[in-house]
């Protein structure tokens, strides 16, 4: 399988995630499109590790899932939080930090 | 050496004053002032016996312009000795006579300053060398006369006559100044020998510095307001020295002006002098009197060196200086005694209560007058000799000799015979000697000077020309004589109006053109100086609101990034992302 | 045998697609349940493309940690939150931004593809050096790496000591809703 199908595959969930980021207003969805966009570079990085033949690449994607781990349990928890205060999960209503 | 010691002892009198003269006392200011003028007319006068001083003299100092010809140098010509003498002879006097008359003022130690600065500045103007060290001199008299003038700070009438005198003197200034840079430009030297014949534009320009020192139509205007200052200034600046420099300056450049120029100063001072005498001849105030009549000689004096008279005019100067500063001092004398009682019409029979006073004033009116054996006959005469062949001037000349001695006669009437015409005229008591002596030495001056130099006893340096034909001088000495019965018949009863009234309105408020010139000329320069200012100022802080709008305009358009919508932020970020890969990949440095 | 595919590429076609699919599935669903399920779809078809390329313990810590921890995070905070309602759709100011996503998307894809297909990576295949021996795993996380080992496990305490301090009930709010 030659690794450009890999890294366009890759490319096109980054895409995905990214449009879904913008386009969503429910927090919960974004942070779905985030590690969409996460599991992207997963696989982007997965790919090189083998086209190269070297285990980096595999280490950095299993410290990817750590971190994103560690990043979705605080995320949820400020969402909880900012949902408790305007009975939203609407991003646009939650615009506290304007000016 | 000597030479430069003539400027730098009232210099160093001043400075000492100014530095240190905090510390001293009344007395002290006036020793000092008046010592150092001392000594410098004693260097003067050693000059003038020592052999082989004279014309020629040169003295350097050292270099100072980087110009041609513009150095620290001083030069004696063919007037410089007469000259130095009379002005540090005469400001000696009047320094002592100003101890007694500043007696009980607080701002001695300004007022002999300045007196002593002036002397120095004024002594530039006669020795200068070049026309730098000259005008030097000019600029620093203006200076001292602004602030003798304005000596009494407190009274807004001296400060606004302060300014005034300078702002006018400001005109000819630069006037003279840009006549300067002509003669630079074009003969590339300053130095007063060897300027050679200069264009009648140079000359003109440096005809009217003269005429706005030496208070002649129509600069003339700032005079009779500067009597605001003490009297003894009134006789040491604005009679005998500072507004003869006009005269001075004429006489050194003699014939490098353009004859045309030359022409013009004499039928200026013939008409300065004959519109002036008129005024001299309504007025009330003792003290404008005396300042338009200086106004009038120094017309006569103006007629002289026009004429290229260089004798006459200097033998004016010189007599002039001193019986004008005769009867300003006498003037002084009287205000001494009277509380500063101004009016003439309130003035009157002083001569019972102030005898010397009376006698010296009354040399002083008789040289102003011109009657023999007065000084100021002879240099009259002189005068009208030189214009035998100019029938109008001559007819001016001896016209105003005329008026001079009808209002001279007028004022001494006025003042000091009759019925006293006040409480304060009725209690005068005779001044203290040290302003005595001054006032008698003056005065005797004013009798003996003419005689002497007529006689030959006393020479000016300068090679004097075929004396007056008898004609004229009878003629000039009748006319003089009448003159003086007239205003003394006319006055005697205490009627002080000499003129038909529509005249002597008019000649009173000195023919308007003072009002003219403060309501024309310093109201439209008021006007545009104030339309300039609200110029800059709204047009800065036009600026300045512009800039803050624009700040506030751009930090408004930043302001909409700070939305505190997640999604627009993301939005951007991602854009942002983009718009840098594209360039890594597009600029040359992606993969290949 | 030498069929026209391999094997592998079969596999990759088949999990790419489910994976495409359900990817933008979890993604555009305004059901936020639904989406989570999607995303473990997601999620499972991209361990079967790591064990395709030969990266079991990868592949074993993706479902664990991603599709089992995380996923599982992700639900219980959806049920949380289940009656707060986000308005998107109907009046929604902001309908540039979602044409902005949808072109600012666009072009990253393909600048993306321009860079990957303009890149000289020769064709590769799968079979030379992929160290898959669970040794070389283990060297590498715990010898070379193991910094960055300890540091993400310091990072998941932090953040686990921050997700109870920003989630839990403030003792002077009302349980929600205020009102």
């Amino acid at each position: 399988m030659p690794t450009t199908a890999y890294l366009l595959l890759g490319a096109l969930l980054f895409a995905l995630g990214a449009a879904g980021v913008v386009m969503r207003a429910n927090a919960l969805s974004m942070l779905v499109s985030v590690e969409l966009m996460l599991n992207a570079v997963n696989l982007t990085f997965v790919a090189a590790a083998k086209r190269f033949g070297e285990l980096d690449g595999v280490i950095v994607a299993f410290f990817v899932i750590a971190v994103a781990a560690a990043e979705v349990a605080v995320g949820l928890a400020i969402v909880i939080d900012v949902a408790r205060r305007h009975v939203s999960v609407d991003v646009d209503r939650a615009s506290d930090l304007s000016g | 050496m000597t030479l430069w010691l003539t400027v730098l002892l009232p210099l160093g009198g001043a400075a000492l004053l100014a530095l240190a003269g905090g510390r001293l006392g009344r007395r002290a200011h006036g020793a000092i002032g008046t010592g150092s003028i001392a000594l410098s007319f004693g260097a003067v006068l050693s000059m003038t016996a020592m052999a082989g001083a004279g014309p020629g003299v040169h003295a350097t100092l050292g270099p100072w312009l980087p110009l041609p010809g513009a150095d620290l140098a001083l030069a004696v010509d063919r007037s410089g000795l007469p000259l130095a003498l009379m002005v540090t002879g005469v400001s000696a006097l009047i320094a002592l006579y100003s101890i007694g008359y500043l007696a009980r003022d607080t701002g001695t130690q300004r007022y002999f300053a300045a007196l002593d600065l002036f002397v120095s500045a004024m002594l530039l103007i006669v020795l200068g060398a070049n026309l730098a060290v000259v005008f030097a001199g000019w600029e620093l008299v203006g200076l001292c006369s602004y602030l003798l003038i304005g000596h009494w700070r407190e009274r807004p009438a001296a400060a606004a006559a302060a300014v005034k005198a300078f702002v006018v003197n400001r005109v000819g200034d630069a006037a003279f100044l840009i006549g300067l840079f002509a003669i630079l430009a074009d003969r590339h030297t300053l130095a007063i020998g060897s300027l050679g014949p200069l264009s009648v534009a140079v000359s003109a320009l440096l005809l009217a510095g003269a005429v706005a020192k030496s208070a002649q139509f129509p600069l003339h205007v700032w005079l009779p307001d500067a009597m605001e200052g003490p009297t003894p200034v009134s006789a040491l600046i604005h009679a005998a020295t500072m507004v003869t420099a006009g005269v001075v300056l004429l006489l050194r450049l003699g014939s490098s002006l353009a004859p045309e120029a030359l022409g013009a100063a004499a039928a200026l001072g013939a008409l300065t002098a004959l519109g002036a005498a008129l005024v001299a001849l309504a007025q009330t105030d003792l003290k404008r009197v005396l300042a338009w009549s200086t106004i009038s000689q120094i017309g006569l004096m103006f007629v002289g060196a026009g004429l290229g008279a260089v004798f006459a005019a200097l033998f004016h100067l010189v007599a002039h200086a001193f019986f004008k500063a005769t009867l300003f001092l006498g003037a002084g004398s009287v205000l001494h005694a009277t509380g500063d009682e101004q009016d003439v019409r309130r003035l009157g029979g002083l001569a019972g209560r102030l005898r010397w006073t009376t006698a010296a004033f009354a040399a002083g009116a008789l040289g102003l007058a011109a009657l023999p054996p007065a000084s100021g006959f002879f240099s009259k005469e002189a005068i009208a000799t030189a214009a035998l062949d100019r029938p109008w001037l001559l007819a001016a000349v001896l016209l105003t000799g005329a008026l001079s001695a009808l209002y001279a006669a007028r004022l001494f009437t006025l003042v000091f015979l009759g019925p006293a015409g006040s409480e304060a005229s009725a209690a005068a008591h005779e001044s203290p000697l040290v302003m005595l002596v001054p006032l008698g030495a003056l005065g005797l001056g004013a009798l003996g000077f003419g005689a002497l130099v007529a006689g030959g006893a006393v020479a000016l340096g300068v090679p004097e020309p075929a004396s007056a034909p008898p004609a004229l001088a009878l003629g000039g000495g009748l006319l003089a004589a009448a003159g003086v019965a007239l205003g003394w018949w006319r006055s005697r009863s205490g009627g002080h109006g000499l003129l038909p009234p529509a005249l002597g309105h008019a000649a009173l408020a000195g023919f308007g053109l003072d009002a003219l010139l403060a309501g024309g000329g310093a109201r439209s320069v008021a006007a545009i100086a104030s339309a300039l200012e609200h110029g800059a100022e709204a047009t800065l802080q036009w600026s300045l609101d512009a800039a803050g709008r624009l700040v506030t305009r751009a930090g408004a358009q930043v302001q909409r990034a700070e939305s505190g919508f997640v999604r627009s932020y993301e939005a951007f970020l991602l854009a942002g992302a983009a718009l840098l890969l594209a360039l890594w990949s597009l600029g040359g440095t992606g993969p290949r | 045998m030498d069929a026209l595919v391999s094997a592998e590429q079969v596999l990759f076609a088949v999990a790419g697609a489910i994976c495409l699919l359900a990817a933008a599935n979890a993604v555009f669903r305004k059901d936020t349940l639904a989406a989570a399920v999607s995303l473990v779809v997601t999620l499972l078809s991209l361990a079967v493309i790591y064990l395709g390329l030969g990266f079991e313990f990868l592949a074993a810590v993706q479902v664990g940690v991603y599709a089992g921890a995380i996923v599982v995070l992700f639900t219980i905070a959806i049920m949380i939150l289940s009656h707060a309602r986000a308005n998107e759709s109907g009046t929604r100011a902001w309908r540039r931004l979602d044409l902005a996503g949808a072109v600012i998307a666009a072009v990253l894809f393909a600048l993306l593809a321009a860079a990957i297909l303009r890149g000289s990576l020769p064709v590769a295949v799968t079979a030379p050096a992929s160290p898959t021996d669970i040794d070389a795993m283990a060297d590498a996380l715990f010898v070379r790496f193991l910094l960055p080992f300890e540091v993400a496990s310091v990072l998941l305490l932090a953040a686990l000591v921050a997700a109870v301090v920003l989630a839990r009930k403030r003792s002077s709010e009302r349980e929600w809703p205020r009102r």
